[in-house]
This record gives C-alpha cells, sequence and structure tokens, in this order.
C-alpha cells in the first residue's frame, strides 16, 4: 500500500500541470500563481484521507481547485482575474467558435472576451474555467455539486451573455 | 501568455516535509488537549469521589457542586474536541456547493455546539451557587450567593457580546461569502 507521501507525489507528477493551468486562469501575477498553486496542493495533501477512489481523480483534483480557488478568492476577490489564452485549446467551447482557423477574429474578440469574463461573479468565472479544460457538463455537475441540466442552464446563460456583450453593437 | 511557460516552482520536497510536520504537530496537539482535559477531569472526578466517600464533613451540597463541576468540564473537554475535529477536518475535495453549505453551518453563530456550551456554563453557576449555600441560609450566604449572580450575569453577558463581535468580524463574512455563493448555484 502506498504512503500518503508516495500518493502525494504521484498526484502532482501526474496533475501537477492541470492545477497550474487552472491557477493561470486566475492570476496573471507568477507569485499569485504561486501561491494558490502551493494553497491547492496542501489542501490536496489535507484532503488525501478522503479519496477512496469513487470519484475519478481528475473531478477530485479539480474539486479541490476550484474549492481553493473560491476560498482563495475569498481573500483577494476583487484583485482576481480569470485569465483566458489564444492557446488555450477548448476556447471554441466558450466562443462556439467551430471555425478554429480563424485566428484573427479570435484574437480580436479575445481582448473583449478577457474584459466581459472579468465581469462575471466568481461561481460562473469557475464553470467557464473548467469548460475551458474541456470538461463535460456532466463533469462539472459532479465537480459543483449540483445537477447536469443546472449546469447546462447556467453554461448556457454566460454564454447568451458573451454572445450580446462581444455583438459590436453589445454594449450597454 | 503561454500558461506552461508560467509554471511556478515549488520545492516539492521542502512543502512536503513541512506539510508532515504540521500533520505530527496537529497530532501532537490534539493529543496533548485530550490527555489534559481528560486526565485532569479524571483527576477532579477522583478527587469529588474521595471527598464524597471518606470527607464526613461534606455535605449533600459540596457533593453535588462537585458532581456539576465534573460535568461541565467533561461537557468543554468533548465540546472542545469536537470544534478542533471540524475545523482541522476542512474537506476541500467535496463538491462545491456541498463544501459551502458546511462552510455556512460551521461559521454560524446559534448552532447546538452553543447550546450545549450555555448548559455547561449553567452547570458552572450552578456547582459554584451550591459551593455557598449553608444549611440552614444565613442572610450571609443568600447575599453571598445573590453577589456572584450579578458578577456571573455580568461576566456571561459581556463575553457573548465580545463572542458576538468577534464572529460578526470574522466568521459572519465568511458564512456571508458562502450563502452568497450557495444562493448562486442554487439559481
Amino acid at each position: 500500500m502506498k504512503n500518503k507521501e508516495q500518493q502525494f507525489n504521484e498526484l502532482v507528477s501526474d496533475h501537477g500541470t492541470k492545477i497550474m493551468r487552472i491557477c493561470s486562469y486566475y492570476n496573471s501575477d507568477p507569485d499569485e500563481q504561486k501561491d494558490m498553486y502551493q494553497e491547492i496542493l496542501i489542501n490536496i495533501w489535507n484532503s488525501l484521507h478522503s479519496f477512496r477512489g469513487d470519484a475519478a481523480i481528475s473531478t477530485w483534483i479539480y474539486r479541490i481547485a476550484v474549492n481553493t480557488s473560491l476560498s482563495f478568492t475569498g481573500k483577494s476577490f476583487r484583485k482576481m482575474k480569470l485569465i483566458v489564452n489564444t492557446d488555450t485549446s477548448n476556447i471554441h467551447n466558450l466562443l462556439d467558435e467551430d471555425d478554429t482557423e480563424n485566428k484573427v477574429r479570435l484574437e480580436r474578440k479575445l481582448n473583449q472576451l478577457q474584459t466581459e469574463l472579468n465581469q462575471l461573479s466568481v461561481i460562473d468565472k469557475s464553470l467557464i474555467t473548467l469548460l475551458l479544460e474541456g470538461l463535460t457538463m456532466r463533469e462539472i455537475a459532479d465537480i459543483i455539486g449540483i445537477t447536469e441540466p443546472n449546469v447546462k442552464v447556467k453554461i448556457h446563460r454566460i454564454k447568451e451573455q458573451l454572445k450580446t456583450k462581444l455583438k459590436p453593437d453589445g454594449h450597454e | 501568455m503561454n500558461n506552461k511557460s508560467n509554471k511556478p516552482q515549488i520545492h516539492l520536497n521542502e512543502l512536503i516535509s513541512k506539510l508532515r510536520s504540521e500533520d505530527e504537530k496537529s497530532i501532537k496537539s490534539t493529543n496533548r488537549f485530550k490527555i489534559f482535559y481528560f486526565v485532569f477531569g479524571a483527576v477532579y472526578a477522583l478527587v469529588f469521589i474521595f471527598h464524597f466517600v471518606f470527607d464526613e464533613d461534606n455535605s449533600w451540597t459540596d457533593s453535588l457542586s462537585g458532581f456539576f463541576y465534573v460535568l461541565a468540564w467533561i461537557t468543554f473537554a468533548l465540546l472542545f474536541r469536537k470544534a478542533n475535529k471540524e475545523y482541522r477536518q476542512i474537506d476541500y475535495s467535496l463538491p462545491t456547493i456541498l463544501m459551502l453549505r458546511k462552510a455556512a453551518q460551521r461559521y454560524k453563530l446559534f448552532q447546538p455546539k452553543l447550546t450545549i456550551a450555555i448548559g455547561a456554563v449553567l452547570l458552572i453557576n450552578i456547582a459554584s451557587s451550591l459551593n455557598k449555600v449553608e444549611i440552614p441560609m444565613t442572610h450571609e450566604a443568600i447575599s453571598d450567593i445573590i453577589q456572584f449572580q450579578i458578577i456571573f450575569v455580568i461576566a456571561i453577558t459581556a463575553s457573548f457580546i465580545i463572542g458576538v463581535l468577534v464572529w460578526r468580524k470574522r466568521q459572519k463574512p465568511i458564512r456571508d461569502n458562502a450563502l452568497a455563493l450557495i444562493d448562486e448555484l442554487e439559481n
């Protein structure tokens, strides 16, 4: 049987990049990313006893990351910004942009999108983060603890809101 | 900005050794509290039994007072242990809404724990008042009890007000934030 330290090391080496990516969604400042990353690792360590394998390990990791980010936002909520990048592979999930070759238009929209995303509430930001990670509605529902239809409604609402705002005449 | 190029540099071994030492410290401190409360409780109980059995001058009011002190002590010990365990075992791997509900519950002002604590405080009050009882009752004893009750009520009221103020400053904002997030998730 693996000891706590071995289990922890394995988790960090397998899922470290994923955790770092989540941290980078929330912070542009590398120091703050590092603080959040460390806090997530601490919470993973402290929650290891509760992992019984009845949830997928990635769901378990995402839960800890999202829950930590919510606590983290509690501390510096006003400073928090959701950062999306052009190289975020699942950005089309958010923009419903099927034409991935249309990079120029995407780049142009990105700045505006960045501004609009930061107007979202902390919960909406968490949902978007998970969507950008390429998770299914079912997986997001498992992580957040609400029903799948509720997740669909919320994400649909966010997308509609973003679409309206991203239209050239969309701003109120 | 490339996500991967911003990889935070964490010294994992250093972090693990810190976490492990925190775990050890936490276990040691829990054990110390457990030993302190239960050994002290047991010693007090033994002293009480000794007086009850062997002390001929020991009146029934003294015995009852001792019994209430022991009961209050044990209640506080158990409450403290439960609270300590609760605060240490915050599970971040729960579904978000469940974690938020637990946080909202944990930072509630009026909860069953408070009722039990009030019960234990009342036991101390009764025990201390019984200590002052004289049979037959004298004016001096009655006056002592009334004086004690006035001081007790002032002290408890002041402690309660301080407790509420501390709660409003520290715990209430966390609870309000958790409740707002729950509300947002559910609607």
